[in-house]
């Protein structure tokens, strides 16, 4: 060991509650941990984290003397930081603690109680060794810049945008699309109170757009993202519009002009749109722009009658991309979601037979300001008499999405009610299970039961259009099980609607790698802590807002976008935040400048020192992750906290039993 | 007089028969959420009251009532195939019948090919000794250690009389196109798929160990199988040593590089109307769809439809699992249904891969009075038929 002088050291071992000591036998801990030379006292305690807990910590530091704290218990993610306040109020450097998790890495995952013990206490032995070469590292801080960048124009980003505006504070606003609004702009009515999404929605959109403090970019990607919590700097790329904005009046001539038509994407191709266009009539803003891959004049250089309309002259084909520069202290992440599209749509004939439609394309049909003015029709315009609507299709599934999508449930007993509604047609709604756990959701369920929708509890498997009845000619069939009378049953229908879930972004990994926020296995976000932390992420100042993170509903949604303001706020509020101490440095001696550590650094924290030939370490950026430090081939890249003495007295520790 | 309680009717759970089953490799049933997807794709089902389901919750608790419908399953996979939580449901039958052979209660009609197949290893009552009897006066060449493929004949190619003339098809052209391949002749006993998903896991144990230790003994590096069975039970099934690299392959497939690299070309014309039955075995199991379909394009003169059910969505022809062993009642037979599926597309042949297909269908044929209408023929057959010029 290198330390000359033993350092007084104090093991704090945490029940919690009983998912510690269900499986490690605390008592032997704190008794096998005793007798280490290094420690003067352990103890245990059912929460650690309480304030029992930690006044007992405190009042050992004090007592004992104690010159460095281990705490065993659950994952330094969820109180690292709450057992480092401890040491700061009892005046040690917080760098002199080191936790133990025998929570996640060991009760919850080890059935053997023994084994279970045995590991928690050589853990714990591990870091005892490894505290006495703990350093004081210093506290460093950071002011905060208190422009907030917010990245997607649905309502969750909508809703951010404005709380923080609202507070006084600057917002950059980043929509890739040509108006915000998001997937909530496509609805017409929301469950359960069937509100029109419009009426909701299109106030607080023109809000945004006119809001003095957010500076709006629609057209616009994020491309780069460098620098860390409250001094991160953005660069956008502005998408050619071909609409000078500042001369455009939105009289929409050119785009009754246009002679090019293409699937529009907002009615999910059900009708047409004109190369020049905006998204929607009451897109913020309500300015077109040119689809350039569509454009005749863009691609042949022929046309240009939008041009000539104009009398605004605002057209300028001449557009190019520009890069903008922002800095921001803290960044919302509110990039949406897509609806899936799984293959499995091709066993229920979508594609192949008419009037077999997606959950989108309803919601399009239904649409007041939709291609049939809100009629449900057929594709021969007559109304449906029957329509079967089938739940979890890709959804809860493994082989497409094995998660529930969590909103689909409340949006098809929705359809069900606007088609008995709008059309009176009898209704067959499949489901496995109802999931109705919301407020007023389940009077919903219960409110589309009394209006004589009928459900039947089974898994559709097949629609066909191949008849065996004279019944079924002419029509959809929609063939399942009726798992509550264990019978097959085929039902004759005019329409089916395909219930589809949500699904993580298709540039999900990019957005991933660009922000430094890991995704999880279906291409979510992930959470700082499912519970305790569900909008922050492990990158700091990085808040997610809305169907980012997974399945939500507008509520939630908006819920979680007013979180994400709030923490954006908070960071504002205090002005300054403390950063991480423990970065890494470059022995001069060592380096070699082989640049190898400037290629693995994920926060572009290394430099090049051309005079000397050496790799340079911006401490400000370093986040200490360490990666320089494994990779460097001298040795000369050292990480602060994880130095080599300190992870090989930790292996003895482990191996010391 | 009955007691109250020998009057009431309830189940009570039987958690001690559902965990015996999990034991027996049934574990995926703790998986099913109960959609009905099986129920509804399950060909049975159109036929009789068949509820893949309604089992599985049954045997799940234990409740009584399981155990006959069990022997029901074909194997067709087409369940497993559209599971949103890829239960392996044969797999869950198999598990169920290993438990009632245990218990004896296999239906008689199979005990007699599980026996047939312990004794002689084939299903179908004949000596060991006959195996090779077809090739006395049809030659075959043998295989030696260094044989580049060897062919697996199948227990029903060799013994049934209308199986023999698919194999001695398979014979001829292997020999036109001179391909490197032997025969081990009476050395061979069954795969052992039968055995294997009637539960007989002993039994398969036996086969499969006996023909691995022939495999090994003549250093068998290529395997060409004339029934998927066989095929399905060296690729899927057969537990080979790590480092012995046995590439097993179906015959069609063989066929189909033949024709393509223009080794054998097929120039004699085919005047029928045909269709295609995908044996589960050859096109759900094994992922091969498209080699018969070139196969019988490749061939002059012939008009190829299909039928509704086709390739991925295939419709069984009742024959798997063990279901040519067992007894079925008139307008309760799978194979029924397949052959008019095909007489309804105006084919005048149904083309198909497998034995037990062959079986099965021609069964059906003659069953329903209509073979003045359509008939069955193998992939084989129909090649050989244009190759040599003759009819089909």
């Amino acid at each position: 060991m290198a330390a000359s002088k033993i350092k007084k050291v104090g093991v704090f071992v945490c029940h919690c509650g009983v998912n510690i000591s269900s499986v490690v036998n605390i008592e032997k801990v704190v008794e096998a941990v005793s007798k280490l030379p290094e420690v003067t006292v352990a103890r245990d305690y059912k929460f650690m984290c309480s304030t029992p807990g930690q006044e007992l910590i405190g009042k050992e530091i004090k007592e004992q003397g104690l010159e460095r704290v281990i705490v065993a218990a659950c994952s330094p993610l969820l109180h690292e930081e709450t057992f480092r306040r401890v040491l700061v109020k009892s005046d040690l450097n917080q760098y002199f603690f080191q936790m133990v998790n025998i929570r996640e890495q060991d009760a919850w995952v080890t059935a053997d109680k023994d084994k279970a013990t045995q590991k928690a206490i050589a853990l714990i032995s591990a870091a005892v060794k490894r505290v006495q070469t703990h350093e004081p590292l210093p506290k460093r801080e950071v002011d905060v810049d208190p422009n907030v960048l917010v990245i997607g124009g649905g309502i969750a980003g909508i809703e951010a945008s404005l709380q923080i505006a609202d507070a006084g504070h600057k917002v950059y606003l980043v929509e890739k699309q040509a108006s915000v609004g998001g997937h909530m702009a496509q609805f017409d009515k929301t469950f359960p109170t069937l509100d029109c999404a419009a009426c909701i929605l299109t106030p607080k959109m023109n809000s945004v757009g006119f809001h003095p403090n957010i500076d709006l970019m629609t057209y616009s990607e994020v491309v780069d993202i460098s620098g860390y919590i409250g001094n991160f700097e953005v660069t956008v790329r502005k998408n050619p519009k071909y609409v000078d904005y500042e001369k455009c009046t939105g009289c929409g001539v050119c785009m009754e002009k246009c002679p090019s038509k293409v699937s529009s994407e907002f009615d999910e191709g059900l009708v047409e749109r004109k190369a020049i266009y905006t998204l929607f009539p009451q897109a913020v803003p309500n300015k077109p722009v040119i689809d350039a891959k569509n454009c005749t004049y863009l691609t042949k250089e022929k046309c240009g009658v939008c041009q000539k309309v104009c009398e605004a002259g605002a057209i300028n084909y001449e557009d190019k991309e520009e890069l903008v520069k922002v800095k921001v202290g803290s960044i919302i992440l509110a990039t949406g979601y897509t609806f899936a599209k799984p293959d499995v749509l091709k066993d229920y004939g979508y594609g192949k037979l008419d009037n077999v439609l997606t959950a989108l394309e309803f919601e399009r049909l239904n649409n007041a300001a939709g291609p049939t003015d809100g009629e449900i029709t057929l594709k021969d315009g007559s109304k449906p008499q029957s329509v079967a609507i089938l739940h979890c299709i890709g959804s809860r599934d493994k082989n497409y999405n094995e998660y529930c999508s969590k909103v689909c449930c409340m949006y098809s007993l929705k359809f069900a009610h606007l088609v008995r509604e709008k059309t009176g047609a009898e209704v067959f709604e499949f489901y496995i299970d109802i999931r109705s756990p919301g407020k007023a959701y389940e009077e919903f369920y219960t409110r589309i039961r009394e209006e004589d929708v009928h459900l039947i509890r089974g898994k559709v498997a097949q629609v066909t259009d191949v008849p065996v009845t004279d019944d079924e000619k002419g029509k959809l069939v929609v063939i399942g099980e009726n798992t509550l009378t264990a019978q097959r049953v085929r039902v004759p229908v005019d329409m089916v609607i395909l219930s589809t879930g949500i699904e993580s972004n298709k540039d999900a990994a990019d957005m991933s790698r660009l922000v430094k926020v890991a995704t999880d296995k279906d291409g979510f976000f992930i959470e700082r802590h499912p519970k305790m932390a569900p909008i922050e992420t492990a990158s700091a100042g990085i808040f997610i807002a809305g169907t980012c993170a997974g399945p939500r509903d507008i509520p939630e949604t908006v819920a979680s976008a007013q979180g994400a303001s709030s923490l954006a706020l908070k960071l504002i509020s205090k002005g300054k935040v403390e950063i991480e101490a423990a970065t890494a440095w470059i022995v001069e001696e060592l380096c070699a400048g082989c640049k190898l550590c400037i290629s693995m650094c994920p926060y572009k924290a290394i430099e090049f020192d051309e005079k000397k030939k050496i790799s340079v370490i911006n401490e400000v950026l370093c986040k200490g992750c360490g990666t320089c430090a494994a990779t460097c081939p001298s040795g000369a890249a050292k990480a602060r906290h994880f130095k080599d003495e300190q992870i090989f007295d930790e292996i003895e520790g482990v191996l010391s039993l | 007089m009955p007691t109250t309680s020998e009057l009431m009717k309830f189940a009570a759970p039987m958690l001690e028969m559902a965990q015996t089953v999990v034991e027996a490799k049934g574990e995926e049933l703790k998986l099913c959420y109960q959609c009905g997807t099986c129920t509804s794709v399950c060909p049975w089902g159109n036929l009789k009251d068949f509820n893949p389901r309604k089992l599985i919750e049954m045997i799940r608790l234990g409740f009584e009532g399981f155990e006959d419908d069990s022997w029901k399953c074909v194997n067709c996979k087409l369940c497993w195939d559209k599971c949103p939580n890829q239960i392996n449901i044969p797999q869950i039958f198999q598990s169920v019948r290993s438990i009632l052979l245990a218990w004896n209660a296999c239906p008689p009609e199979l005990n007699i090919a599980l026996t047939s197949l312990r004794d002689e290893g084939n299903p179908w009552q004949e000596s060991k000794e006959k195996r090779d009897e077809w090739t006395k006066d049809f030659p075959v060449p043998a295989y030696e250690q260094g044989t580049e493929y060897l062919l697996f004949s199948c227990c029903t190619n060799d013994y049934d009389p209308r199986n023999k003339k698919d194999i001695k098809a398979v014979v001829e052209i292997l020999n036109m196109a001179k391909v490197n391949y032997g025969y081990i002749g009476n050395k061979e006993v069954c795969c052992g798929d039968i055995a294997l998903s009637a539960g007989e896991n002993e039994g398969y144990g036996m086969l499969s160990n006996k023909n691995l230790e022939i495999f090994r003994e003549l250093a068998v590096k290529k395997i060409l199988t004339i029934s998927p069975h066989c095929l399905n039970a060296f690729k899927n099934r057969y537990e080979f040593n790590e480092g012995e690299e046995v590439q097993s392959s179906h015959l069609v497939q063989t066929y189909a590089k033949l024709i393509e690299d223009k080794v054998l070309e097929p120039k004699g014309e085919i005047k029928n109307k045909v269709t295609y039955h995908d044996p589960c075995y050859l096109g759900r199991h094994n992922d091969i769809y498209d080699e018969p379909r070139f196969i019988i394009n490749s061939i002059p003169g012939i008009e190829f439809v299909e039928m509704n059910n086709i390739r991925e969505n295939s419709f069984c022809c009742g024959g798997g699992g063990g279901g040519c062993w067992l007894e079925t009642v008139k307008g309760e037979r799978l194979g029924d249904l397949r052959v008019l599926e095909a007489v309804e597309t105006g084919a005048e042949v149904i083309i198909t891969a497998c034995p037990y297909c062959v079986q099965m269908l021609e069964a059906s044929i003659l069953g329903l009075g209509i073979d003045e209408k359509i008939k069955v023929r193998t992939v084989s057959e129909l090649l050989l038929s244009s190759l040599k010029n003759e009819e089909l």
